[in-house]
């Protein structure tokens, strides 16, 4: 009996999360991911932010002034974050949605009410809208706080580019839906386009280009035609827009963002004193 | 550290601003190195992860809870209720005793096998040896097939190809064919050892798995309902595991049932998609028959062998819900789809119960339960009628009696001459007094006038602004009247006679058949149906102050002499009977019409008319200067003319100087789809939607200008018809039937040719305002007592000789087949061709043939006989003449049709047919039933000796005795068994 | 990780699962016993009609003459009928009119049924005649139809509740069956060979009707209870009066009729 209890306790003491958790640390294959074990000491703290690809985006050590709230508001970083939160969401969806006139407008309205979780869309679109006001405000704090001047001009110059991308996605983003007020925004926005000069086939300096009666900026082959793939919005502009919104101009977009975020290590840190 | 950080650009650094406060310090004790004290931060990081987990819960389990989920549970719970009453039933209705005695019995059994059990176990091991045995040599002789198999095709090979080891391959053969025989008859030995074993194991065991068995049998439906109420109920936890968010996508009891109709699309703008139909998501009984008395959205649908059955002409599967019933079909909730109610209590309780509100851009709202039928068209329109959908039919028939095609281009409705008298000849008909009045307010003449208003309407009268409309209004009429009298050239007919017997006259107009077509005032006689057919002819209230009573004698004498176009045949009067009626309707009068005054024309507002008219093509000073030209006659004829193109009078008339005119009204072909934002609903507080505008406009077409400020060119011009609210309800339901849903032809009905051609003429002609046709019409038989009613044209088809039937139709007069009936069928005057549409409709609804028929019958002396006998015991002659002559003491409603005629005028295989059951052909015949079926449904002859009692037999029988020996008809050439 | 919090998920891991895997049991047991057996009431018994109501139906003033008829078409009647050559449409008897079909019309309990008789009744031709003029009976008793006559009757019922049927008789002594199914009062019947022969039914889904006898007197044995109770007749339509009955209770109900009541359209 005794014996029996002995070895019960013995088992335990085997069995124990403390002795459990030193035997995985331990073992070959744990060491082979995480090469450094628990960050305990700040040499290992910076060996892991260091190693790891993930990580390594980050700083290893961040300034007091870095985690002030009022200072940045966390606008960027929500902008990044909705960014994020937005292309997860858009993936999602594209398993659903078909940008065809028979099916554009019917797989949205099943979306929103048949589809189990279709709830994404309406966090897309909702976090589309908060992602154009946080950029917004993002660049009015930058402004304010004079985060553009040297040596961070050039870094602003891809805030704006990434400014007008965002809205490019929410432009074309607006169509997918293929509603009223889809077509209709998307109809007085691409008309703005036919009036740009010598682009758009209505603006001024486009009959300049011609050779005697051979218009070479006719509404054929103008600005707005490249953008809607048409003379009117029709299933060409839909089809050009999905592939703008999702692949093309996301790629951009983040193309750039991954030089802005590092100019911004560079120029060193987010919200320093100037 | 950051002020030695290298400077990029090599600008002058600027100052440090230092910060005119410093920043807290927060606890340095506790937060150590860190800025904010961690504990500090892990309770809020705590906090806002579990709000943030807990709303996602909450969003995923919003997302999850949908209405359409919480009727199936519904639906689950009545079935497990249903279930379980049926459960009950069954064990109530069990026979227990049995059932105990069995159980009895089947103890026994098992105490007897204990007893055997070693034997059993012994036979039992017994036949598991055998068992492998077989199985080893049944493969052998399997695999030695397979090489004989294909040792035979190399020896056939090799002979074929005359190779020289060929013998070889054939000793080869023969071995291995010996070797696979040899298996064969080892396994086919075991097969017989296993049978022997098993039936001495059946010896000890039989009785126990018959009983088994029994007991199986007893409880059959029992078991079959609990396995249904398992499936149905697997335990709560089961059930919200397979439903639950994630899960889901196993197998969830919980789905969406659709229907995917591929060829009947929604319209949608520049593509037509395919319908996805998921009604049956919520409505989950409705193709089952026993859900007719659950509550709603289970209730069964009405008519399942007519609808939703697969051996229906509606299927489910090919047709869905939406195709019929519109409604948003992607839809999955009752808002959603699209429900409408159809009254205000139940617009009421819908806001109650389900928070239901109108929805203002849904452009195919569901149609409410009292006008479904109007789904029903834009498959249907091959024939203008609907087949069971009487109110549908009766809003086309309205349209077609009011005329509404004349200004509106509708389908349907091509081809059709206009419906209001010629007004070419007006002036040899009417006087102007009386058109002035009858066009200042047609309904005041007769209360049944077709003719609408014009004037006096909710836009032109009293005075707004500067006009006064009464006086505008007289001025528009006289000048109207003045145009159509110098145009009119009135036909010359002969003096009519003056000098008939009115009272003879009423009776003649109410028994020879006036009634089919006309009506006198309003329609008192109780009505089965809508009475609609009367209005087809004009009503003869009031004629007396209408017309003079010469000109009546010659229309009633002779309808196309007066007007060729006329749709009123000749009813072959003697001069004396066109004379009494004449006589008759020109007593009709109505004398507060004639006494009234007419209005005196104000100058000034005839100046003020034409003045308007002039400037729609001149300006104002030119206009100016014509008028001051005009004389009084000119004005009005001018004016008149522009009037006339303006109300488009010649939508219904015939009016000279506008042959070619171009209908003014609306087309309305896709009346039923259009956008509900087109429409003008002014300032009236009615619901927006299709039918509410249309049920509003045919009420009171102008209403929608009232608060509006209109010049008199830009009013609305639609007459009012005053009709009543079911007339209104009914044509307003064919407008939303007319949709431009694309239907492709393989959906469409497909009513042949002739029988479309032959209903449409026949409502042209109002056939059915006498006959009933298909079971609808007959109008004038509230009118008539039943024996004076006009014959039931069922079967016709079958019935009738097409030859006899041609000659009848085109001469009615020249027989005397129903001699009791006073009302005539009147001539029409058919050509070739309609007489043929006619004929032909009737043969195509029978499926008979035409026009080449049979009618030689074939039979022997003896079968005659026997007819004769027949004929003589059923005393057919106490109803039935044989000859022109009507038989003593009879009056002539006790009469049945002349059985001299029948040869010449009836197919020999409806006789069989008629006289087997004329209760069937037409219900509620006075010929009775002679063969009337026993309690197995079998006709049963009140004479079992003769023929051996064989109905048919006796039948054909009486047949032949009536085309050979009553009706003299010829017998079949080659009777090979004719017997002296 | 916590020692505590592991054998504690463990266990409420296991329970989960166990409780889980609840469900059906699969014995062929026999199954318990049913519920109540035939769904509804019984049938009424009929010990229970013990309240009586008797009345004359009296008729005021002169009875209008009934319509002669014209025979001569058919001889066998000519000579048969010779005795009777009016219609029966009134026939009053020591100030009482007979042929009236008096009924319970509302106050009987809902939802009770009432045996069928299985003895039929029966309706005559003979001499031309309907015997009787006027009867009653239940929803699916048997009517028996006879042809006495050596002449050609058909019996043609215009129901309109009921299916319409109008079988032929060409056979003297033939006899027709049927039923009907559904209620309806007054059903009327004639021959469509003879016209003046008539004969009006009344079907009832309860016992309680009767027609009135020679001086207009009628009985019927009733359950306790409210009722309305209505008279009606071929020519003068139908009057309706209340009365209640205790348990084994007499009670007069008297009805009038007078030469001007006029039948609403049947």
């Amino acid at each position: 009996m005794a014996n029996f209890k002995d070895w019960l306790k013995e088992t335990f003491k085997a069995l124990s999360p403390a002795r459990v958790g030193e035997y995985i640390q331990e073992s070959q294959v744990y060491r082979s991911i995480f090469r450094v074990g628990v960050p305990d000491s700040d040499r290992k703290r910076m060996l892991v932010m260091l190693g790891n690809v993930f990580l390594h985006l980050h700083p290893v050590k961040v300034r007091k002034s870095g985690i002030r709230m009022r200072y940045t508001w966390c606008m960027g970083g929500i902008t990044f974050f909705l960014f994020l939160s937005l292309t997860f969401t858009g993936l999602l969806l594209m398993f659903y949605y078909r940008p065809t006139l028979e099916y554009a407008y019917v797989d949205i309205r099943d979306l929103r009410e048949q589809v189990p979780l279709g709830i994404m869309r309406e966090i897309h679109r909702w976090g589309a809208h908060a992602m154009v006001i946080a950029v917004w405000l993002h660049m009015y704090r930058v402004f304010m706080t004079g985060s553009y001047k040297p040596p961070r001009e050039f870094n602003w110059n891809v805030g704006v580019i990434l400014l007008v991308l965002t809205l490019l996605l929410s432009f074309t983003g607006y169509l997918l839906p293929w509603d009223q007020l889809a077509i209709w925004a998307i109809t007085v926005g691409s008309n703005m386009a036919r009036a740009t000069p010598f682009a758009g086939h209505e603006g001024p300096g486009s009959a300049l280009l011609k050779l005697g009666d051979i218009a070479f900026v006719n509404n054929q082959s103008d600005m707005r035609f490249a953008l809607l793939g048409g003379r009117f919005v029709g299933e060409a502009a839909l089809l050009r827009f999905y592939v703008l919104h999702c692949v093309g101009l996301p790629l951009v977009a983040g193309f750039l963002m991954a030089i802005h975020f590092w100019r911004i290590r560079r120029d060193g840190g987010i919200s320093g004193p100037l | 550290m950051s002020s030695e950080t290298p400077n990029e650009g090599g600008h002058k650094k600027p100052p440090i601003p230092t910060p005119a406060k410093k920043i807290p310090a927060l606890n340095i004790d506790k937060r150590g190195d860190r800025l904010y004290e961690v504990i500090y931060l892990h309770k809020w990081f705590a906090i806002s992860s579990l709000l943030l987990f807990g709303f996602t819960v909450a969003m995923v389990m919003v997302d999850y809870s949908r209405e359409w989920k919480r009727y199936q549970r519904e639906f689950v719970r009545l079935q497990i209720q249903r279930t379980q009453r049926d459960m009950q039933q069954v064990s109530s209705s069990l026979d227990r005793a049995k059932f105990q005695q069995l159980q009895q019995q089947l103890q026994q059994t098992r105490a007897q096998q204990q007893q055997n059990e070693a034997q059993i176990d012994k036979i039992q091991k017994q036949l598991n040896d055998l068992n492998a045995k077989y199985y080893a040599a049944d493969e052998n002789y399997r695999f030695a097939k397979a090489v004989y198999d294909s040792d035979k095709y190399e020896y056939e090979e090799a002979v074929a190809t005359k190779r020289s080891n060929a013998p070889k391959l054939a000793e080869k053969l023969k071995e291995t064919e010996k070797r696979m025989n040899d298996y064969k008859a080892q396994s086919e030995k075991l097969t017989l050892d296993i049978r022997a074993s098993n039936t001495e194991l059946d010896k000890y065991v039989g009785k126990r798995n018959e009983i088994q068995k029994d007991m199986e049998t007893m409880l059959a439906d029992y078991t079959r309902l609990q396995t249904r109420l398992n499936t149905l109920n697997p335990g709560v936890i089961v059930t919200s595991f397979r439903n639950a968010p994630v899960f889901d996508f196993m197998n969830p009891s919980e789905r969406i049932n659709q229907i995917i109709v591929n060829n009947l699309y929604n319209d949608q703008p520049f593509k037509a998609i395919p319908r996805v139909d998921r009604c049956t998501t919520c409505h989950l009984g409705i193709d089952q028959k026993t859900y007719q008395d659950a509550a709603q959205p289970f209730t069964t649908h009405p008519n399942l062998d007519l609808y939703l059955a697969s051996s229906s002409p509606h299927p489910m599967e090919s047709f869905g819900c939406t195709t019929c019933h519109a409604g948003l079909d992607r839809a999955t909730s009752f808002q959603n789809a699209g429900h409408m109610p159809h009254s205000e209590e139940q617009r009421k309780e819908w806001q109650k119960k389900y928070n239901w509100h109108e929805q203002e851009f849904l452009e195919t709202p569901m149609l409410t339960t009292n006008d479904i039928q109007a789904g029903c068209y834009k498959c249907h329109n091959a024939s203008p009628e609907v087949p069971q959908a009487a109110a549908f039919n009766s809003g086309r028939d309205l349209i077609r009696i009011y005329g509404c095609f004349g200004c509106h281009k509708l389908p349907g409705y091509e081809n059709i001459r206009k419906v209001g008298p010629d007004l070419s000849t007006v002036s040899g008909k009417l006087t102007k007094e009386w058109v002035r009045k009858w066009l200042a307010n047609p309904k005041d003449f007769k209360s049944q006038a077709r003719m609408p208003q014009f004037w006096w309407n909710s836009n032109n009268s009293g005075s707004t602004g500067n006009t006064n409309w009464d006086k505008r209004n007289a001025a528009e009429i006289n000048a109207i009247a003045e145009y159509l009298w110098s145009k009119s050239k009135p036909k010359q007919l002969p003096p009519g006679r003056t000098n008939g017997n009115a009272v003879a006259g009423k009776q003649i107009v109410e028994t020879v058949g006036c009634f089919g077509c006309h009506a006198i005032g309003p329609i008192q006689e109780a009505a089965n149906q809508t009475q609609i057919r009367r209005r087809h002819g004009f009503n003869l209230e009031n004629q007396g102050s209408k017309v003079s009573q010469s000109w009546i004698y010659n229309w009633v004498k002779d309808p196309t002499q007066v007007w060729p176009e006329t749709k009123m045949p000749s009813l072959r009067l003697t001069d004396e009977e066109a004379a009494n009626v004449a006589a008759y309707l020109s007593s009709l009068k109505n004398p507060e019409w004639e006494q009234r005054p007419l209005p005196e024309i104000d100058q000034a507002a005839l100046d003020d008319v034409t003045l308007e008219l002039l400037r729609t093509n001149s300006t104002d000073i030119e206009a100016h200067e014509k008028l001051k030209d005009m004389t009084a006659e000119q004005k009005n004829l001018f004016a008149g003319e522009r009037l006339i193109s303006r109300y488009g009078c010649f939508g219904c008339h015939n009016v000279p100087g506008f042959e070619k005119a171009q209908p003014i009204g609306t087309e309305l072909t896709e009346a039923g789809s259009k956008l509900i934002s087109q429409l003008d609903f002014g300032f009236l507080p009615i619901e927006h939607s299709r039918r509410a505008w249309y049920e509003q406009k045919l009420k009171d077409p102008r209403i929608f200008d009232v608060g509006r400020v209109k010049r008199p060119e830009e009013l609305l011009k639609m007459p009012n018809f005053r009709f009543s609210d079911k007339d209104v309800e009914a044509v307003s339901g064919v407008l939303v039937s007319l949709v431009k849903d694309p239907v492709p032809l393989e959906m469409r009905d497909k009513t042949p040719q002739a029988v479309a051609d032959g209903r449409q003429f026949i409502a042209e002609k109002n056939c059915r305002g006498c006959h009933l046709i298909e079971g609808v019409g007959g109008d004038i038989r509230p009118t008539k007592e039943q024996a004076q009613w006009p014959p039931n044209l069922n079967t016709e088809g079958f019935k009738t000789q097409p030859l006899w039937l041609h000659s009848f139709l085109k001469d009615p007069g020249s027989v005397k087949l129903r001699p009791w009936l006073t009302a005539r069928m009147p001539t029409f005057h058919f050509t070739e061709q309609q007489a043929a549409t006619i004929e032909r409709y009737f043969s195509a609804l029978d499926r008979v043939d035409y026009p080449f028929i049979s009618t030689d019958v074939e039979t022997d002396t003896q079968r005659l006989s026997v007819g004769a006998d027949l004929f003589m015991k059923l005393q057919c002659t106490s109803c039935h003449p044989t000859s022109n002559a009507i038989p003593p003491g009879k009056s002539p409603e006790d009469l049945a049709p002349n059985l001299q005629l029948a040869h010449e005028r009836l197919r020999p295989d409806w006789v069989l047919q008629w006289v087997r059951d004329p209760q069937k052909i037409f219900p509620g015949t006075r010929m009775p039933t002679f063969f009337p079926p026993n309690d197995k449904g079998v006709p049963v002859s009140p004479f079992p000796n003769i023929l051996g009692g064989d109905v048919t037999a006796q039948i054909q029988a009486i047949r032949d005795h009536l085309f050979i020996t009553v009706g003299g008809g010829r017998r079949a050439a080659r009777s090979g068994t004719v017997t002296k | 990780m916590h020692k505590r919090s592991l054998p504690l998920c463990a266990s409420l891991l296991m329970v989960a699962l166990v409780a889980g895997c609840g469900g059906g049991s699969n014995e062929t047991n026999v199954p318990p016993p049913g519920g109540p057996g035939a769904p509804g009431g019984t049938t009424f018994d009929m010990s229970k009609a013990n309240a009586t109501i008797t009345g004359k139906i009296s008729f005021e003033g002169t009875p209008p003459p009934n319509d002669k008829i014209q025979m001569s078409a058919d001889p066998y009647c000519a000579q048969h009928a010779a005795q009777n050559p009016t219609t029966e449409t009134v026939k009053v008897s020591d100030g009482g009119l007979e042929n009236v079909i008096v009924f319970v019309s509302s106050g009987l309990s809902a939802g009770a049924t009432y045996a069928t008789p299985t003895t039929p009744v029966e309706i005559n031709q003979e001499n031309c005649h309907y015997t009787p003029h006027v009867f009653t009976m239940m929803t699916n008793q048997p009517l028996k139809v006879k042809n006495s006559d050596m002449t050609l009757h058909n019996i043609h019922a215009w129901a309109e509740k009921n299916p319409q049927f109008n079988v032929g008789q060409p056979v003297k002594d033939m006899v027709s069956e049927t039923k009907f199914k559904n209620p309806e009062v007054p059903l009327p019947v004639r021959c469509d060979v003879h016209k003046w022969m008539g004969a009006f039914i009344g079907v009832f889904d309860h016992p309680f009707h009767t027609v009135s006898k020679s001086g207009g007197s009628f009985e019927l044995k009733v359950p306790p209870g409210n009722y309305e109770v209505t008279a009606w007749h071929e020519k003068f339509g139908k009057k309706t009066m209340m009365v209640q009955v205790g348990d084994n209770d007499k009670k007069e109900l008297n009805f009038s009729f007078n030469t001007n009541d006029k039948g609403t359209a049947d």
